[in-house]
């Protein structure tokens, strides 16, 4: 447990196993996947950023370098840890990609209020979609300069 | 100058009832006028006849005597009454016997025999009376000529009276018929009143006062029973209106109600559809990727057809959606041009990397449209590159593109030389997942057709084919011609 929780740099919240499979399976391909920790809803991505509950203990000054965020989760779902994200001061910087399933979501204006970082919606075919994550994960972990 | 049907009642009355008046006091004033003056003459020349019965009697004894100086003696005597002018006195063989002229009036040439002489009369101012002088046997004959003295001014007189009554009457009838006349005309006033208020204020509750049984009083009635049934009537409409405009707003919410629960529905399905469905495409990928090696012919054909069927279930959902979302979206309608979009669709297409066709575009003029860009493009989109679609498999595939103006509208068409279609089936065309075509031959899902069928509907618009098996079809579309 406590080596997975060391050097994080993509975190991927996700509750559906084979979209995180398929994600995690797209940035190997593209040796990208180094540093990822999948966590499998809302609840538990805050206590792993804010060192709450069986996090209890992690620093929070270990920022992850982008978190990636699926929208319909059970219990705590993306936009509310997207909110508690963006308005607390210690953890509003982290790069924020909400991926979501539907392109008819009422969600993207909000998303885009709550200040996310990019709104991504899952392609089906999944070429399309190896091709989104592949290009995402270069991007936030190659070409973009994250705050210091 | 108004006319006789624009005065009032009021008026009219008054002098309809003045003129009656002066027409029957004129003519008893004129029956009056000429009975007195006949009165008048009459008089005179009966008191002339007795004047002459007087001569004649005591001329006798001067006729029998032979005395023409007492006879001319007696006949002086008139001058006592001025209005006789001239008398004779004519013996029984016509001889005048003697004659008397009133000073400063000429000789009267009397008539030679008095015999056919009678008493004259008529409106003259002179006239002549005779008495035949008989004592025993017929001696002779007395006329006399005299005048009506004071014609002129009696006539006068009684004509100054006469228009003095006609005056008096006049006034009267004036005061009388004003008075009379309110008895009629108040109550219509007030009927006429009530009306324009009814009019005026559209208040149905209002009535005519009723007094008296005669025509204004059945007039009112009348009114009031149909006020009652006007009033009757509004109550039902208002009722039914009430009762429409309730079971509207009833039925909106019902709508606004369903429309959301569509929009949920839809946004659920675009969400928990797609999941599966990229899971079944992504594994089946993967078990290509990775263990591709390790299946034989037929595990990779079977592979092949699941990766095929689950690309397609996406594409239905998209396509489905996109369908769907259509009918909510708003349209933003501006002036656009049909021919910049049209050229941008066709270079899109010959640039798409997995295209195999090798289509000729031959495009028209396009006039400017007033429509909304967004959804048009998607009707030009879906039209060309079904024109594409169904061309493919020919030699030299030719799509024409082009316009004509008829009427109120521009009729847009697609033309293509590719596979066409039955015209029987012309009507299924349009319908959501409706196909003429297998999969195995030309792809797609049959939502393309249906979504140009929307679009243009919601602009008001028509849409239809022509086609033949084997030669080609031509799709048109229809939009207003007038731009903003």
């Amino acid at each position: 447990m406590n080596s997975m929780i060391q050097g994080v740099e993509i975190l991927l919240v996700e509750d559906n196993e084979n979209d995180a499979e398929l994600t995690i399976r797209a940035l190997k391909k593209n040796n990208l996947a180094n540093g990822l920790l999948h966590l499998s809803d809302g609840e538990k991505a805050l206590n792993f950023i804010f060192g709450e509950g069986e996090y209890a203990g992690r620093h929070i000054e270990e920022r992850p370098r982008v978190i990636v965020l699926d929208i319909n989760m059970p219990r705590v779902g993306g936009i509310e840890v997207l909110e508690r994200l963006k308005s607390d001061e210690r953890t509003k910087l982290i790069p924020v990609i909400v991926l979501t399933s539907s392109k008819e979501s009422p969600d993207v204006h909000r998303c885009y209020e709550l200040g996310v970082n990019s709104y991504v919606v899952k392609p089906v075919e999944f070429e399309d979609f190896f091709k989104a994550i592949a290009s995402l994960g270069f991007f936030w972990m190659i070409v973009n300069q994250p705050p210091a | 100058m108004a006319e006789v049907k624009d005065i009032s009642i009021r008026k009219r009355l008054i002098m309809i009832q003045v003129a009656t008046a002066f027409i029957a006091v004129l003519i008893c004033c004129t029956i009056y006028v000429f009975n007195n003056i006949k009165l008048f003459k009459d008089t005179s020349v009966s008191s002339k006849n007795s004047i002459a019965e007087i001569v004649g009697i005591n001329a006798a004894p001067t006729i029998q005597f032979l005395d023409n100086d007492a006879a001319k003696e007696m006949l002086q005597k008139l001058k006592s009454n001025p209005s006789i002018l001239n008398a004779t006195i004519i013996d029984k063989d016509g001889k005048e016997f003697a004659r008397y002229d009133k000073q400063g009036e000429k000789e009267f040439l009397f008539p030679a025999t008095g015999k056919e002489m009678q008493t004259q009369k008529g409106l003259g101012k002179t006239f002549l009376v005779s008495y035949r002088i008989v004592d025993k046997d017929f001696l002779g004959t007395v006329i006399l000529r005299a005048e009506l003295t004071g014609y002129t001014d009696i006539i006068l007189s009684y004509v100054k009276i006469a228009l003095l009554i006609l005056l008096a009457s006049l006034v009267v009838a004036l005061i009388i018929s004003t008075l009379f006349q309110r008895t009629i005309t108040d109550r219509l006033l007030s009927l006429v009143n009530t009306t324009k208020e009814v009019a005026r204020t559209g208040n149905y509750s209002s009535r005519a006062p009723i007094s008296g049984n005669d025509e204004i009083g059945v007039l009112s009635v009348a009114f009031n029973d149909m006020l009652d049934q006007i009033e009757h009537t509004k109550k039902d409409l208002d009722e039914t209106n009430a009762e429409l405009e309730d079971r509207v707003s009833k039925r909106t919410e019902q709508l606004e109600l369903a429309n959301k629960e569509l929009e949920a529905f839809s946004y659920s399905v675009s969400h928990d559809l797609r999941a599966p469905v990229r899971a079944i495409n992504g594994f089946a990928q993967i078990l290509m990727e990775d263990y591709g090696s390790k299946l034989d012919a037929e595990a990779t054909r079977i592979t092949g057809t699941i990766l095929k069927n689950a690309k397609k279930m996406g594409q239905l959902i998209d396509d489905l959606l996109a369908f769907s979302h259509l009918g909510r979206q708003d349209l933003a309608k501006r002036n656009v041009s049909m021919k910049e979009m049209v050229v941008g669709i066709c270079e899109d297409l010959n640039n798409e990397p997995r295209r195999t066709s090798t289509t000729e575009f031959k495009i028209g003029e396009l006039p400017l449209a007033y429509c909304d860009p967004v959804t048009l493009r998607q009707v030009w989109t879906n039209l060309i590159s079904n024109a594409v679609k169904y061309s493919k498999l020919k030699e030299k595939p030719v799509v024409e593109i082009g316009a004509e103006t008829k009427g109120d509208e521009i009729i847009y068409y697609v033309k293509d030389n590719g596979d066409g279609f039955d015209m029987k089936y012309v009507n299924k065309l349009f319908g959501v997942f409706q196909r003429l075509h297998t999969d195995g031959k030309f792809e797609g899902t049959g939502v393309g057709l249906a979504i140009v069928h929307r679009v243009i509907s919601k602009h008001g618009g028509r849409v239809w084919a022509e086609g033949k098996v084997g030669e080609g079809a031509t799709f048109y579309f229809s939009l207003n011609r007038h731009l903003n």
